[in-house]
């Protein structure tokens, strides 16, 4: 493969070249087609993730609203559904004895459904991602911190439980490392402690308030408590960052 | 080019606008259809919504980059997205026999260049984001900052270096990442670059 100025392509592509630079450059994509190729993914590249990065926040505002509107166009058509069953089961209420022998296939059948609508219920891996912590700052170095954070971010909770607890211990004020001891507990299936925890932060006043109430769906979701699961995630309000997860799991249970 | 634009183009605007009154109308009007397609080919409600989600971010995408001029009825382009996209996961997920029930819609030549300029358009995307992906450590670090940020000047002080020295850095980087991109076997396929 042939080897470019990336530096030159840049500078062309924000006018940034000198007038003799400029008509040799041109010169060359006249004649060397290859080149000129180059040039053109260059900027198809630049232009496309420009577009794509900086927008991310609108996309996400649209998402919001996406899901908002399939979640209403959802409870609608379970709305109409119900009421197309009812109806149904009314007109047959006089013949049922007639049909006991179908009614047992039937409820075979029922029960079939339920099983299966069931399997398909998402489920806690689907859904608990956890970001990377970066609980090290510049310059500090506590080999609690590192060891916790690395423990964490390769999955290993039990060890970053321990980890995080031995700081806890020291420091009780940061929120943050409440939330992450809360999620450590989580992935252990120690929900009673993890949900203590976690309610904690709920109520108090911190930014991770949101991330709380997220973590406490999951909670439930994981011991596949859909009721509960809801009630939290219906808690969670538009400008928090897991809003659309959120509205994306209501959706789907 | 001087395009008609169609009478649907509102709801590109509406997209780009996030406008909740008309995108409520487009989802009244042409979610059921797609739907419809979805359940009948081995899919749930609920991947319905995914992929029409999905087709809509993409449409948005598009429209955000370049000035996207609908020039046929949304109708039958988003029916078409939908739907290859729909086919493009099945396809993925290998469920075997699947039996696509095909209605005939008259597709005009008109929608199927639009659907495949879009669906060229999301391909090519997802190479280049896969491929900054790839591309990861220091480059990535630094063009994350530049596709975001977009001014050179404040992204080499975020990064704590030189203007001309992030300038540099930045320009190597997407030559680097032209290399990886031309370098796929997805890349043949979408020629139109």
């Amino acid at each position: 493969m042939k080897n470019f100025d990336y530096t030159e392509i840049d500078k062309y592509l924000n006018g940034e070249l000198t007038e003799k630079e400029l008509s040799l450059f041109k010169e060359k994509l006249k004649n060397d087609s290859d080149f000129a190729k180059e040039v053109k993914l260059y900027q198809k590249i630049e232009s496309t993730l420009t577009s794509k990065f900086s927008n991310s926040k609108e996309e996400n505002d649209l998402r919001n609203t996406l899901e908002d509107l399939s979640l209403v166009f959802s409870e609608k058509e379970q709305r109409v559904k119900s009421e197309k069953r009812k109806v149904k089961q009314e007109s047959k209420v006089f013949s049922l004895k007639r049909y006991s022998k179908y009614m047992v296939a039937a409820s075979l059948v029922l029960l079939a459904t339920i099983l299966w609508k069931n399997s398909i219920k998402p489920t806690y891996s689907d859904f608990a991602i956890h970001n990377r912590i970066d609980l090290v700052v510049r310059g500090n170095s506590d080999k609690h911190l590192i060891n916790a954070q690395d423990a964490f971010n390769s999955k290993n909770y039990t060890e970053a439980e321990k980890e995080l607890r031995t700081i806890i211990s020291l420091d009780r004020t940061k929120v943050e490392l409440q939330l992450y001891l809360g999620i450590c507990l989580l992935e252990q299936n120690e929900y009673k402690k993890a949900e203590s925890i976690l309610e904690k932060i709920k109520n108090g006043k911190s930014i991770y308030k949101n991330k709380a109430i997220w973590y406490l769906s999951l909670s439930k979701l994981k011991q596949k408590d859909y009721t509960s699961c809801k009630v939290y995630l219906k808690q969670i309000p538009k400008d928090a960052e897991d809003y659309q997860k959120a509205k994306k799991l209501l959706r789907k249970l | 080019m001087d395009k008609k634009a169609h009478a649907d183009q509102r709801y590109i605007i509406a997209l780009l606008n996030n406008d909740n009154r008309v995108l409520g109308e487009l989802y009244q009007k042409y979610s059921g259809k797609i739907v419809g397609y979805i359940t009948k080919n081995s899919g749930t409600y609920d991947d319905a919504q995914d992929v029409i989600q999905e087709t809509l971010i993409t449409i948005f995408h598009q429209a955000k980059e370049k000035n996207f001029i609908l020039t046929c009825p949304f109708d039958a382009y988003f029916y078409l997205l939908c739907k290859r996209k729909w086919l493009n996961k099945i396809n993925k997920k290998s469920i075997k026999q699947v039996t696509i029930l095909e209605e005939i819609t008259s597709v005009s030549d008109e929608q199927e260049r639009l659907a495949n300029e879009t669906e060229i358009f999301e391909k090519r995307s997802s190479l280049f984001e896969e491929k900054l992906i790839e591309l990861g450590g220091k480059c990535k670090e630094l063009l994350d900052l530049a596709f975001k940020i977009k001014k050179m000047d404040k992204v080499a002080e975020a990064l704590g270096v030189t203007y001309g020295y992030a300038r540099k850095k930045k320009s190597e980087c997407i030559g680097k990442l032209t290399k990886m991109v031309k370098g796929s076997s997805k890349f043949n396929n979408l020629t139109t670059i």
